[in-house]
């Protein structure tokens, strides 16, 4: 079995001293941050990435998808507890996980949610294993021309299944293409938008980008509105499940998992829509649909699996065609390429250590946190009873030092400050900065792949027609936009992102 | 019929878009365009601040045609002392060390808050600033100066 000794491989780069304690500090860290209400898993990473940035490639990436999956999971604790999704994947987890916390079952909520993730990320895990190889082969007939149209489909795909505005949307990603072209081009040497700052010879650092446009950004929009939060419910007594409580969330879980693997793979797909259309299923499938929203345990087991299963196999495109699917993943594929690797096929094929080990690290990460979190429910409870004005100047006071002391650049610093002033302008006229950094991480990409294409065929550009792998990536890139147009599909859409 | 704004988001959105798109084509003005079978380095620039110039029309178009949402009307103090806080920091850092450093801008950032307290704002600016030098310049060994510009 192939999969079975690439997974070894996997687990003994992954199992040294080093990288579990790095994966360990990663997820801790992750649901530290993420804990917090109002910061979501995007903010945690943008802001604990410099902490990864002086390790080893595999220690750093082990320790990112720590955060990631800490995040998360921080974010469900969150909304069980207090009814505060710190982002759109945890707002159907609000749903029924808080009125089961109001009803006094917060511990079986919680276990739920820990032990549905954890199954899920076993699964999710699997899956991975199993299919980043058929595609990475796949991915070895791909020329510059196929590049760029599965370019074009990834990033299409991603704001169509994302909220808000598709044509701000496509708006953004030509800023973030645009950005992106900032600094020296690798063609002719010419220096572009630097406005003769050294620092920026090399573009616009990925680190002050997402530090000042997800981290800073965040705080920003946090302290503007009034603090009002509502309070615990009770003391968490019991984490135990009852019999019946299993029985209605087991296959709840099974469902979840399926779902959630199945939309992560996809481009554009992701975490938010898994947990929403495993909600959807939930309730579809339920005898007395009446029960949810009311604190029905399978509406906590079903979207938390799936959300689970979905940030697992969202790794899949990113690893195997170097394509991210969403913006936690164009945050990894930033982390990588600071790293020096450039993600895709290639990483399988030269660095099997390091693919295998960061597949092996997910499921000890997902080990972890089920390990860490039940236990540690009390000191993340009385986490979320510390008021902000005392979270904040500490959450901003870290950041910095972070940011700085990657470069020792006061340069990055006052970027920092320029994209979270831009950022909180983006959000205030109604355009998401996630397209955006979508667009940042591809445009050098997309330029050098247009270029190589369109010198191939001597400058026309009916190039991406004629070839058949080409011309079907972009019509299924136009077949997505098509979807929007759908009634059908648009009220699903709308209905889905209503909080 | 008289010009009314039905979407002031709308509005917001298209000047960003138009004004990225022509700072695009203006700093971009001297790059080399090339021709499509040998783009130059102005090309893709070019190619997309006329994409934002053309999206930033068109929003602006729908900004008087459709109704949509107003730009949120929140606080713009709390906000802007986080900014203060984060250029407080860039000045600071290199002249004052990180102690001083952090101190202020924990202060700030204390009072971004409505509730701030004089009191416990200090205390935990004291308390931050004496973590911090222990963790990054002790523990992480990072090449700050504590006080000073080291």
């Amino acid at each position: 079995m192939d999969i079975v000794s690439n997974l070894m491989v996997g687990f003994a780069a992954a199992a040294t001293a080093q990288n579990l304690f790095f994966c360990l500090a990663g997820c801790l860290l992750g649901t530290l941050i993420g804990v917090l209400p109002g910061i979501g898993p995007v903010a945690t990473i943008a802001m604990l990435l410099p902490a990864t940035y002086g390790l080893a490639p595999l220690t750093s990436l082990i320790m990112l998808a720590g955060i990631y999956y800490g995040a998360q999971y921080g974010g469900s604790t969150t909304a069980i507890l207090v009814n505060m999704p710190g982002e759109t994947s945890s707002v159907i987890t609000c749903l029924d996980g808080y009125q089961m916390a109001r009803q006094g079952r917060a511990g079986a909520a919680l276990t739920i949610a820990a032990l549905g993730s954890f199954f899920a990320g076993c699964v999710g895990t699997l899956t991975l294993a199993a299919f980043a190889p058929i595609l990475a082969a796949f991915s070895e007939k791909f020329t510059s021309v196929e590049y760029f149209s599965l370019m074009v489909l990834g990033l299409l795909s991603a704001v169509v299944m994302a909220q808000g505005s598709l044509l701000k949307a496509v708006a953004m990603i030509f800023v973030g293409l645009l950005f992106g072209l900032c600094g020296t081009d690798v063609n002719s040497g010419t220096a572009r938008y630097t406005f003769g700052v050294s620092e920026l010879f090399d573009g616009i650092g990925f680190l002050p980008l997402v530090m000042g446009l997800f981290g800073i950004n965040e705080v920003m929009r946090n302290v503007e509105k009034p603090q009002q939060r509502e309070a615990l419910t009770s003391p968490i007594r019991n984490l135990w499940l009852t019999r019946d409580d299993f029985r209605a969330a087991w296959p709840a879980v099974l469902r979840g998992t399926g779902l959630g693997s199945l939309l992560g793979i996809l481009p554009g797909g992701g975490v938010v829509l898994a947990s929403f259309a495993s909600y959807t299923f939930e309730k579809k499938l339920a005898r007395e649909p009446s029960r949810f929203g009311r604190g029905a345990i399978e509406g906590v087991a079903g979207p938390e699996s799936a959300n689970n299963a979905a940030a697992q196999t969202s790794f899949i495109p990113l690893l195997t065609l170097g394509l991210p699917s969403n913006v936690v993943m164009a945050l990894m594929m930033g982390a990588m390429i600071i790293q020096g690797i450039a993600p895709g096929a290639a990483v399988m094929d030269k660095r099997p250590d390091l693919f295998w080990g960061m597949v092996a690290s997910m499921w000890i990460g997902n080990l972890m946190l089920v390990i860490i979190n039940l236990p540690l429910i009390g000191i993340w409870v009385r986490l979320l009873k510390v008021p902000y004005r005392l979270l904040f100047p500490c959450i901003v006071v870290f950041s910095l030092i972070g940011i700085y002391t990657v470069n020792n650049s006061t340069t990055d610093v006052v970027l920092t400050a320029l994209f979270a002033l831009f950022g909180f302008l983006l959000v205030k006229f109604g355009l998401e900065p996630a397209p955006l950094v979508l667009g940042f991480i591809l445009g050098p990409l997309m330029e050098e792949n247009l270029r190589r294409s369109l010198v191939l065929s001597r400058g026309d550009p009916m190039i991406f027609v004629t070839r058949p792998l080409s011309l079907t990536l972009l019509m299924m890139a136009v077949a997505v936009v098509l979807l929007i147009a759908l009634p059908q599909f648009r009220k699903t859409r709308e209905s889905a992102f209503q909080e | 019929m008289t010009l009314r704004i039905k979407s002031p988001q709308d509005v917001g959105a298209a000047i960003i878009l138009i004004a990225i798109g022509l700072a695009g084509l203006w700093f971009g003005r001297d790059y080399d365009i090339g021709s499509v079978s040998r783009m130059g380095p102005g090309y893709m620039p070019a190619l997309l601040s006329i994409g934002l110039l053309v999206f930033g029309a068109v929003i602006g178009l729908r900004a008087i045609t459709v109704d949509g949402p107003p730009i949120a009307t929140g606080r713009w103090y709390p906000s802007l002392m986080i900014l203060v806080a984060v250029l407080m920091f860039a000045v600071l850092i290199e002249r004052a060390g990180l102690a001083p450093t952090t101190f202020v801008v924990a202060v700030i950032c204390a009072f971004a808050t409505s509730d701030a307290k004089w009191k416990q704002a200090v205390a935990l600016a004291v308390a931050l600033a004496l973590f911090c030098v222990v963790v990054f310049v002790y523990g992480l060994r990072q090449p700050i100066p504590v006080f000073g510009s080291g």
